[in-house]
């Protein structure tokens, strides 16, 4: 992935967090993955299209969903969930696209034009997610809620 | 093709000549100097020439295709990617001996000039050396296969091996039909090999030099203490390297330590990399640069910090000022990649020949936007796979060193299947690239260069 990519997801990914769940968020190491990756359990995923291709999953487990969301719905003065119905997927919906909105500003403001598309959530168990030859960028972050990974696959459109 | 073939022979052997010592191609009139790996089929035996085998693989789990010919046993999920297995038993109408169905079947996956294709054979026997002089022409009565697809036969161990010719069985002449007959029987496989090959075999072949023990020692030692793999690309170097350290130290190698290691391999780093190009370096590389034809695209893995990158560029594009030019450049090591898009000289660059393309900031010395509008820095591993455009031009300077050969042969693909033709390749000025990939060698100075036609 284009160098100039990484940190608009990585400073987008914390500072969102950090401001929605009103707590400590720590980054872990950065790494590249295959095409082929497992996915967490709970994925919300936007389409980038424009001067690339691609797109970018936001992965946790199902626990972390429903506490993650619960925190949000928390800080709106809503009432927690306790397990992941309509308005928890709604809610991780939405961060992913809070998360995906800021990088993509950052990124618009260095002068790389994206566009997104409306996110959709996948659940299950044992999902696998691939892509013809994009190798995926993980961004790790630990919440107290547990682990999300951000995990941005582009590819210079050619 | 037969033409191209010889062409392509004679240039190999011209070559060596200039690059090479004399002694190796005189003693290698005995030696072995082919390879093959064996298999059994219908309760004979058969060897493919080994240059051709990508690897041996154990088949399980197939996807049946519907409407192919029988003897397409299906596709197969080769660590992602999808190849066609044919079942040779069938497609030679051999007998195909009993395995129970849960059993995995034993076979090879060939590099043909097309593509990867796997094969599945009864079982797979071993790999085996003779001299190419000692390869017979095949006669009809030798096997239960189509004498055209027989490149040979050699004897070794009082066992007979039929050697096929790989790319005429399952090669584009598949597909067309009726080959020549006989009049070709005899393939390239039976032919003495290029000369290149030659050399690589006698290297890193059977017939050991003395020092040989003491090379795998420092090979083992030198893998756990760095990221160095001693392989047919840089042997040469590390011959010489363990022969001078011998005479330097009294016959000790004592390669023990992070640091010991480092001091073996200094000297093997090329002498521009990790800075920009020297103006003699530069001027090496512009006269191997082939005639633009078009957009230029470069694939630059390994690029570190950037350094060798710029430095392409900034030549590129002076040297083509009319032609589309773009970097592909990428590396798995995120700290040095980061700061690559936006390096910065406090003082004056290395050669004025770079002011040309750079502005002055207030921080120091930069690219101009025109020169980083070319490179694209990419944090990627290559073995992730690439989507790279077509490229013409490659600098891999001590990347396939530092690469276990499996994933060298994932460079030579990639190159091999991503190239236009002819596609300079720039390695580092000790490695060679001639054991692991067909091409010519156009070093000039102290650029070594490879032409890929």
């Amino acid at each position: 992935m284009r160098v100039e990519y990484i940190n608009p997801f990585v400073e987008a990914a914390t500072s969102i967090l950090r401001e929605v769940l009103q707590c400590d968020v720590a980054r872990g190491e950065l790494y590249l993955k295959s095409t082929a990756s497992p996915v967490l359990g709970v994925a919300a995923i936007i389409g980038l299209a424009g001067d690339v291709e691609g797109r970018v999953l936001l992965d946790m487990n199902r626990q972390t969903a429903v506490q993650v969301a619960s925190a949000m719905l928390a800080s709106m003065e809503m009432e927690p969930i306790t397990e992941l119905n309509d308005l928890g997927r709604a809610t991780i919906t939405e961060l992913a696209n809070m998360i995906t909105g800021q990088a993509v500003t950052k990124l618009h403001n260095l002068g790389f034009k994206f566009d997104l598309t409306p996110p959709a959530l996948v659940t299950g168990d044992n999902m696998e997610i691939s892509n013809t030859n994009v190798e995926a960028l993980i961004v790790p972050m630990e919440v107290p809620q547990g682990k999300i990974e951000i995990n941005v696959a582009v590819r210079e459109r050619g | 093709m037969a033409g191209n073939a010889t062409t392509e022979r004679r240039r190999s052997v011209q070559h060596t000549g200039l690059f090479r010592t004399q002694e190796i191609d005189d003693e290698s009139v005995e030696s072995v100097d082919f390879k093959m790996v064996t298999f059994s089929l219908g309760g004979k035996l058969y060897g493919v020439d080994i240059m051709m085998v990508s690897e041996i693989a154990k088949f399980d789990e197939f996807t049946y295709v519907p409407n192919t010919p029988p003897f397409v046993a299906g596709v197969y999920n080769l660590r992602g990617e999808i190849i066609s297995v044919i079942d040779l038993r069938v497609m030679f109408r051999l007998p195909i001996a009993y395995r129970r169905a849960d059993e995995p079947a034993d076979g090879l996956i060939l590099r043909l000039e097309t593509g990867l294709i796997g094969v599945i054979v009864d079982s797979i026997d071993r790999v085996v050396g003779v001299s190419s002089q000692t390869i017979q022409p095949p006669h009809p009565i030798f096997a239960d296969v189509n004498i055209r697809y027989i490149s040979g036969v050699v004897e070794f161990e009082q066992q007979l091996y039929i050697i096929l010719d790989t790319e005429r069985i399952l090669g584009p002449e598949l597909a067309l039909g009726s080959a020549p007959g006989a009049a070709r029987a005899i393939g390239r496989g039976a032919q003495p090999l290029p000369a290149s090959d030659r050399i690589a075999q006698t290297v890193a072949g059977d017939a050991e030099p003395p020092a040989s023990v003491l090379i795998d020692n420092v090979s083992s030692t030198l893998h756990s203490l760095t990221d160095f793999v001693v392989s047919p690309v840089n042997r040469q170097w590390v011959e010489q390297r363990v022969a001078n350290w011998q005479s330097d130290h009294h016959g000790e190698i004592d390669v023990t330590t992070p640091e010991s290691a480092d001091r073996f391999l200094r000297g093997f780093a090329t002498p521009d990399s990790s800075r920009l190009w020297t103006d003699e370096y530069r001027a090496a590389v512009a006269e191997l640069l082939p005639e633009p034809r078009g957009a230029i695209n470069v694939w630059n893995p390994g690029c570190g910090a950037g350094y060798e990158t710029y430095s392409i560029a900034t030549l590129l594009r002076s040297v083509y000022p009319e032609s589309g030019i773009k970097v592909w450049a990428g590396d798995k090591d995120l700290l040095r990649i980061s700061t690559a898009p936006n390096m910065i000289w406090s003082s004056e660059p290395p050669s004025e020949f770079y002011l040309d393309h750079m502005v002055k900031t207030r921080e120091g010395y930069a690219f101009t936007g025109e020169i980083k509008d070319l490179i694209l820095f990419e944090f990627s591993d290559f073995l992730h796979g690439t989507t790279l455009p077509p490229f013409s031009i490659v600098v891999i300077r001590d990347v396939l060193s530092y690469l276990p050969e499996e994933h060298q042969q994932r460079v030579v693909r990639t190159i091999e299947d991503g190239s236009l033709r002819p596609c300079l390749i720039i390695t580092g000025t000790n490695e060679d690239l001639l054991p692991i990939l067909r091409c010519k060698e156009v070093s000039r100075g102290p650029v070594r260069g490879y032409l890929l036609e």
